[in-house]
């Protein structure tokens, strides 16, 4: 996915309840790419316009399995103390 | 792991860095395409075009702002990391200022050596000679086949003039010749105006300062001179407007055409001006005077070259039976000088080259031990470090921050080192180099040191880095003493093992270094005070030599030998004088001998020298005489021609029998002498050698009364009753003063003369030496450096053998013994590589060989000396630890 798309599918999968700031995606891009979670090449749209495509690397699939997790249990903590058994 | 990560990231970010401009381009066309895609989606939902642009932008938010925070991603954390780092290691290196001060000493050391003998290699070797494209410029000179004596000798002009009329390979051929002797201009000032031919500086392709160089036309003109630089400068004051005027050479006025450029150069080196060969000097056709130059065509190979000047010659020599003795030899420029500078220059810049690496070698191990030893201090700290959540790979980074700032530091002061040891070299010139070669600190050399700084960082902070980024975390928070206590000391991997094999190698390297310093220092011991078959001492040298107008006749020549002999013999404070057509430490020469009765199958060698002599000779050089007599004034015009042929001369050609009365000629190939009468034997005088550098050799000579064998130009012998100083200047103005017109070279000593061929050894000797002495001491340092730190950590194990009836001796013993395995072991090592690297250097060796039990067993002595001032230290700390203090400590 190219980062506008990137944007839209995070747009249209949140039904417009992450409302953020869109030019902020590219720092984050930019730090993904640095820790090698991502790689970046250049490809066409199918409007045949020039944009950069992003695919996760392998690294970037084990970190995002490790942050899924963490990321489940402090949800998982935040909803145990939220809903008292 | 962490450490591949960080270096992953470290590459990623490199790449970026030499992308950036790149980096901002694609940023920015990325969030063009977003604004406007986004926009796109506007317009289809109804909103105007500049409405759907204006909301695309509201919503993407500040497109600079998102680019600055990308980019920063990229470098200022990093950037901020290595700041950090710095200072950092700053502080770290100020806390411990002795430790810093040999560190950087020990790098300057071997930084400075490393770059000053860069800067001389590539003066001499790899920078291509100051001429227009000097790679298509070749030597030509004779080469003897048969005779590995004959080395290289010049070339006769006939063939000059075959080769300049036949040769196709070539753009321009030129001779230039060193025979001329010298000239006299100004009022009496003796200097040496080298006849050329007219296409010298066109072939060079060198252009003159002031007015022009030769051409055709002043073949057939007047006497004309082209001036170098230094003449015009000192001589002439820098005078302009000397283009055109006319200075008298020889009572002969001549014309100056031009000035050349002040870094112009070319053998023979003194020439201070060029006449025209031709015009100015004729030489007969067959004389052998001439060093021929010539630049080959584009795109002809020097191969093709050689086999035509091959043909050319021996189609013309097929006749006269100089061909299969002689051949012509076809070299690149370039290496002709190297070799014309010094028989051994190259092998010399390669020993020295070999010897410094070894040393930045040893300064690398000894800082990276040093770093290592500090390794093991900071142990806990780094472990402290870690256990607090800084990453490995930071650590890492921090001891190559440290080393990198080490060593650039190092490179500062290598640099100033290097610089003045150029600058030493420039002003004291110890060593003669060839023409046009130029030694200085330029980019060059600068940027080798540089990297030089750099790669040993690389080397001496990779081993500390990776042993601490191993830092194991529970050892090292428990108590820091315990950890080197319960390890092995011989166990591989484990810390002590490490330094101590580092220690053996620098022991090995520096054994190598000394016993070549070694071997050296005894050739030139031995060569300085070889016996020659004279004696040097109290002996006076100078050359005179008639100006090409006067003398003519010869009895004119041998009134003045006359008169020269008993001037010099009535001069207060002289014991003898003598005349002499050769002078030391000169000797043989390459001319034929003919034996009567003895047919010429042309097996005879080009190899026997002449050498005219006055009556007093034996008596003031103190040769014996063998066999039969001495000339006496009786052996002169009219009388019957005589020889004295030294010993070598009447083994050689004479073996088991007695020459007296055999009569013998001397030919060059186109001049013979009368048949000579052999009168005496005389004891060997040894000489350089053409081609090795290091020996004296004894060749066959014949030797003329000089009454027989008049020459324009010889040299004057003087035996001083006491050495007096002052004498010699007075001797010479009294030889000025026989005839204003014939000049007089300055007066040396003879025991100078002989010392001339050793300034090459005795500067090797020297480098070496220097090069040894620092390798030793650096090595003592290393291995002291390892046994304190080892001391150090087993304290509280020496304190307990203490406690429990240990007595000091008993562990200075143990220190002693655990240094010894290194040393020893680092000693054979190095005397084993010292045999085999010995052979290849056996052309810089007299009398020696690579074996030599003095010189062995005088490097092991050194270096056991080395070592054993470097354990006295920790050897006396742990024969005196206090069992109490020792096991209070923790």
């Amino acid at each position: 996915m190219h980062g506008f798309e990137i944007a839209s599918y995070v747009q249209e999968h949140s039904v417009d309840v992450l409302q953020v700031e869109e030019g902020s995606l590219y720092p984050a891009l930019q730090r993904m790419l640095l820790s090698g979670w991502l790689t970046g090449d250049w490809g066409r749209t199918e409007e045949h316009r020039r944009a950069r495509y992003y695919r996760l690397t392998a690294a970037g699939r084990k970190a995002l399995q490790r942050e899924r997790q963490r990321y489940e249990r402090v949800t998982q903590a935040i909803a145990r103390i939220l809903q008292p058994a | 792991m962490l450490g591949w990560l960080s270096m992953a990231m470290s590459w990623r970010r490199l790449a970026h860095l030499l992308r950036r401009r790149r980096f901002d381009r694609e940023l920015a066309e990325e969030m063009r395409l977003h604004v406007d895609l986004r926009a796109e989606k506007f317009e289809r939902q109804g909103l105007t075009a500049r409405e759907a642009q204006i909301e695309a932008r509201r919503r993407f938010g500040n497109a600079i702002s998102v680019h600055e925070i990308s980019r920063e991603i990229w470098f200022s954390r990093w950037l901020a990391d290595a700041g950090q780092d710095l200072r950092f290691a700053a502080r770290l290196f100020r806390r411990s200022p002795g430790f810093t001060f040999v560190a950087a000493l020990t790098l300057a050391l071997g930084i400075g050596a490393g770059t000053a003998v860069f800067s001389v290699v590539s003066g001499v070797l790899l920078r291509p000679l100051p001429y227009e494209d000097p790679g298509r410029l070749l030597s030509i000179l004779d080469r003897g086949v048969r005779d590995e004596n004959l080395a290289k000798l010049f070339v006769s002009y006939a063939d000059f003039d075959a080769f300049r009329r036949n040769a196709r390979g070539f753009e321009n051929i030129a001779g230039v010749t060193w025979a001329a002797g010298s000239s006299r201009i100004l009022s009496a000032r003796t200097i040496l105006a080298a006849p050329a031919t007219t296409t010298f500086f066109r072939t060079l392709g060198v252009r003159p300062m002031l007015g022009r160089t030769f051409n055709e036309r002043d073949d057939s003109g007047g006497c004309s001179l082209v001036l170098s630089h230094r003449f015009w400068r000192s001589i002439l004051a820098g005078d302009p407007a000397v283009v055109g005027s006319t200075l008298t050479l020889d009572h002969r006025p001549c014309t100056v055409l031009g000035v050349m450029p002040r870094g112009f150069a070319f053998y023979p080196e003194a020439a201070q001006m060029w006449m025209l060969i031709g015009a100015d000097f004729q030489p007969r056709r067959e004389d052998v005077i001439l060093f021929i130059v010539a630049r080959l065509k584009k795109d002809v190979m020097l191969a093709q070259v050689r086999s035509e000047i091959e043909a050319i010659h021996a189609a013309l020599h097929k006749a006269d039976g100089r061909e299969p003795d002689i051949v012509p030899a076809v070299t690149p420029l370039q290496d002709d000088f190297t070799w014309l500078a010094s028989r051994n220059l190259r092998t010399t810049l390669l020993l020295l080259s070999g010897a410094v690496a070894f040393l930045i070698l040893i300064a690398c191990v000894n800082v990276a031990n040093l770093l290592l030893g500090r390794a093991a201090v900071r142990h806990r700290e780094l472990a402290i470090r870690t256990a607090l959540g800084c990453g490995r790979a930071r650590v890492i980074r921090q001891t190559f921050t440290e080393a990198a700032l080490l060593s650039l530091v190092s490179a500062g002061f290598g640099t100033l080192l290097a610089w003045a040891a150029v600058r030493y070299f420039q002003v004291v010139n110890p060593i003669e180099l060839p023409v046009g070669a130029d030694v200085r600190i330029d980019a060059g050399a600068l940027t080798f040191g540089v990297l030089l700084s750099l790669c040993t960082a690389m080397l001496f902070g990779l081993a500390p880095a990776l042993r601490l980024a191993r830092v194991d975390l529970v050892a090292g928070l428990k108590q820091g003493a315990r950890i080197t206590f319960q390890q092995g000391a011989w166990m591989p991997r484990s810390p002590r093992w490490w330094p101590r094999a580092l220690v053996a190698g620098e022991v090995a390297v520096s054994v190598l270094l000394v016993t070549g310093a070694w071997l050296l220092m005894n050739s030139v011991l031995k060569m300085q005070s070889a016996k020659l078959g004279y004696d040097p001492e109290r002996l006076l040298a100078t050359t005179l030599a008639f100006p090409p107008d006067r003398y003519t006749r010869d009895d004119e020549k041998i009134g003045f030998y006359r008169d020269a002999l008993q001037r010099l013999t009535e001069f207060p404070g002289v014991a003898d004088a003598a005349l002499t057509s050769k002078l030391p430490p000169y000797g043989g020469g390459n001319q034929q001998l003919d034996i009567e009765g003895r047919p010429n199958d042309g097996s005879q060698l080009h190899n026997v020298g002449g050498q005219a002599i006055s009556p007093g000779y034996f008596r003031v050089m103190k040769v014996p005489l063998l066999r039969g007599r001495i000339f006496s004034d009786h052996d002169g015009r009219e009388s019957q021609p005589v020889a004295i042929v030294n010993d070598a001369l009447a083994r050689t050609y004479f073996p088991g029998k007695n020459p007296l009365g055999s009569r013998l000629r001397l030919s060059d190939g186109t001049n013979k002498t009368p048949w000579l009468t052999v009168v005496g034997v005389a004891g060997n005088e040894r000489h350089t050698s053409l081609l090795h550098e290091m020996a004296w050799e004894a060749s066959p000579v014949v030797m003329r009364p000089i009454a027989q064998e008049p020459r324009p130009s010889f040299s004057v012998l003087v035996r001083q009753r006491d050495s007096q100083p002052n004498v010699a200047e007075a001797i010479g103005r009294t030889l000025g003063s026989l005839d204003p017109a014939v000049p007089v070279a300055e007066m040396d000593t003879v025991r100078l003369l002989i010392a001339k061929p050793l300034a090459y050894p005795r500067f090797r000797a020297a480098l070496l030496s220097a090069f040894a002495c620092c390798a030793l001491v650096l090595a003592a340092v290393g291995l002291n450096g390892v046994l304190a730190q080892s001391v150090a950590q087993r304290t509280q194990e020496f304190g307990v053998r203490m406690a429990v009836g240990a007595r000091p001796l008993d562990l200075a013993k143990l220190v002693a013994t655990e240094s010894g395995v290194p040393v020893l072991s680092g000693l054979l090592a190095g005397i084993g590589a010292s045999l085999l690297l010995g052979r290849l250097f056996g052309s810089l060796l007299y009398e020696v060989q690579p074996s030599d039990p003095t010189s062995l067993l005088g490097t092991a002595v050194t270096m056991l000396a080395a070592a054993a001032v470097a354990i006295a230290v920790p050897v006396r700390r742990a024969a005196t630890i206090d069992p109490l203090v020792a096991l209070r400590n923790d």
